[in-house]
């Protein structure tokens, strides 16, 4: 087996054990990187003599008999919107193409406290607005397990990379399923944790209540230790909540209550649903109480999302005028003012599908309709918490396919961005109502991967993250 | 609700996007068919239901306004991501005629 086919814990233990120096490991991610990226396009950076060096320093304290961190030498695949300090850092946009950042996320700087190694960026659909990441400036991301297929979006590059194994654990952001719809088309596991939980400072906005820093991982342990170590409240995100993980209380399997929501299963595929109850039925051997509930307002969900998503979205990228940083157009000799620097700089900068969101959110937002879209989607939002709430004092947690089918052509979706938008139809909910939710493999159709969904209640990651253990072993 | 040229234009000038002619009618069909879907909501009976702007609830959350600066390091940095400058200063159009 290659080392970069192992998962964080089993490569925590061989480096431990001296089996393997964190040099090897880091180098056998990077001859995989040599060899696949050309075609998959799943890093837009890579940065190799950065991570020799630092794995090197690792490798000097395991001979110096030191003890080592679980993520110390593990080598990383971070999303390009997430900032380390002092290299490029795009969105996946033309409008950041020279973009550097002045400093470190929040969660970059915890995981470089743990020792973790940063490998490069990866390809996203520009700003997060996408299910394929064929909306990069850069070209579209593969899906590994088949080339001709999409991996997802928005953070299909660190998906792709984590599947191609040419990295141990990524990170992404997952606004509306843009982690775990991904990691469900590529076959690992994604996690989103509740609102709140993982500082979102250094994060690039796209809409500020939805989302949430997420790791990719090839096992639920893996994901745990990854979430573990960014998790937690920061100074500088005041909407991070300080409450304790509560990840050791054990839970007892005859006891749990599973839910399966009638609304996510009419009109899906036959193949997706029998592979979900067989899964189902692992858990059910294990004593637990499976129940068909209802969550009455779903087909509302996606709806809220694209008013709520575009409006936040509209505001947050307001920033980019053409003056502070990003491309500006204000040196053309065709722009004359200022209000010409915001819309030349803007019509070049930014792609296709933001300047639809962005007008779609400024629409949402103006005045005259306010009331009507904005306004209204909101009081719909806490409609859906309501399900959830209802929904979560019968059950402990529920299960649902993660997307509705398997990896599509490239190509297929992008011409109709309504269709591209019902892709995520089942994760948009969990961040609709800032509740946690994994996506892990459940089989496959013709080789292409489908993932199950856990969602949880608000803060509850222990269940979430235990149920997913014993149905990804 | 049907978007017609006019409306982009108008939309398009709020969001301060440059959109050229021969894109209005495209741009009209593709949000008009998003508002179209989005607007199921009014279905939805939300008598009784605060706007939920916020998830968890939070209250607000203070700390003292202070001057905490930044590194050398960090200062170079967000200067060079500036499109043009003078020494240290931003540099931009007008935002006054003379």
């Amino acid at each position: 087996m290659k080392l970069n086919e192992l998962t964080i814990k089993q490569a925590h233990k061989g480096l431990e054990k001296k089996d393997f120096s964190a040099v090897d490991l880091i180098n056998d991610c990077i001859t995989a990187i040599e060899e696949k990226n050309a075609d998959l396009n799943a890093y837009l950076a890579v940065f190799k003599e950065r991570a020799i060096r630092d794995a090197k320093s690792v490798d000097v304290k395991i001979a110096q008999k030191e003890g080592i961190g679980v993520l110390e030498g593990i080598p990383l695949a971070i999303k390009d919107n997430i900032l380390i300090q002092d290299t490029k850092c795009t969105g996946g946009s033309k409008i950041l193409e020279n973009y550097i950042s002045a400093y470190d996320a929040t969660v970059i700087k915890k995981l470089r406290e743990a020792g973790g190694i940063f490998l490069g960026k990866t390809n996203m659909d520009e700003f997060a607005c996408g299910s394929s990441t064929e909306n990069s400036a850069y070209g579209p991301t593969k899906n590994p397990h088949d080339l001709k297929k999409v991996p997802g979006g928005s953070s299909g590059g660190s998906a792709a990379a984590l599947s191609a194994d040419m990295c141990l654990g990524a990170f992404g952001s997952d606004t509306g399923g843009s982690v775990r719809q991904p990691a469900s088309l590529c076959g690992n596991i994604g996690f989103k944790p509740s609102y709140g939980r993982v500082s979102r400072y250094g994060l690039m906005a796209m809409a500020s209540s939805f989302d949430q820093i997420s790791p990719f991982a090839k096992s639920v342990e893996d994901a745990e230790i990854l979430y573990k170590a960014v998790a937690g409240k920061d100074k500088y995100d005041s909407t991070t909540v300080d409450k304790p993980l509560g990840l050791d209380e054990k839970i007892d399997l005859k006891k749990l209550r599973v839910g399966l929501p009638k609304e996510y299963y009419k009109g899906l595929g036959g193949n997706i649903k029998d592979k979900i109850k067989e899964k189902v039925n692992i858990l059910k051997g294990l004593g637990a109480e499976i129940k068909e509930v209802s969550l009455p307002h779903t087909d509302y969900a996606l709806a809220v999302y694209y008013i709520i998503m575009p409006s936040e979205l509209s505001s947050n990228l307001a920033r980019f005028d053409g003056v502070r940083y990003g491309y500006s157009a204000y040196k053309k000799s065709s722009v004359k003012n200022l209000l010409e620097t915001y819309m030349e700089s803007r019509a070049i900068g930014f792609g296709k599908e933001i300047k639809r969101r962005i007008m779609i959110g400024t629409y949402a937002l103006s005045s005259g309709y306010y009331d009507a879209y904005y306004k209204k989607s909101t009081a719909v939002r806490a409609v859906i918490k309501q399900d959830f709430d209802k929904v979560f004092n019968e059950v402990d947690c529920l299960i649902t396919p993660t997307s509705p089918s398997v990896a599509w052509n490239l190509g297929e979706k992008i011409d109709d961005p309504l269709k591209m938008y019902l892709s995520d139809i089942y994760t948009v909910s969990a961040n609709v109502a800032g509740i946690p939710a994994i996506s892990i493999p459940c089989g496959d159709i013709d080789g292409l991967p489908i993932g199950l969904q856990i969602i949880g209640k608000q803060f509850d990651e222990n269940t979430v993250l235990r149920t997913a253990k014993e149905l990804h072993a | 609700m049907k978007l017609n040229k006019e409306d982009v234009q108008k939309i398009a000038l709020l969001a301060r996007i440059g959109v050229k002619d021969d894109e209005l009618s495209k741009y009209g069909d593709e949000l008009s068919s998003i508002l179209e879907y989005v607007d199921k909501l009014q279905e939805v009976d939300t008598t009784g239901a605060n706007p939920n702007f916020y998830i968890t609830n939070l209250q607000n959350s203070w700390r003292e306004d202070e001057l905490i600066g930044c590194s050398e390091a960090e200062h170079e940095l967000i200067l060079g991501n500036m499109p043009d400058k003078e020494g240290d200063l931003l540099k931009t159009m007008g935002v006054f005629k003379k």
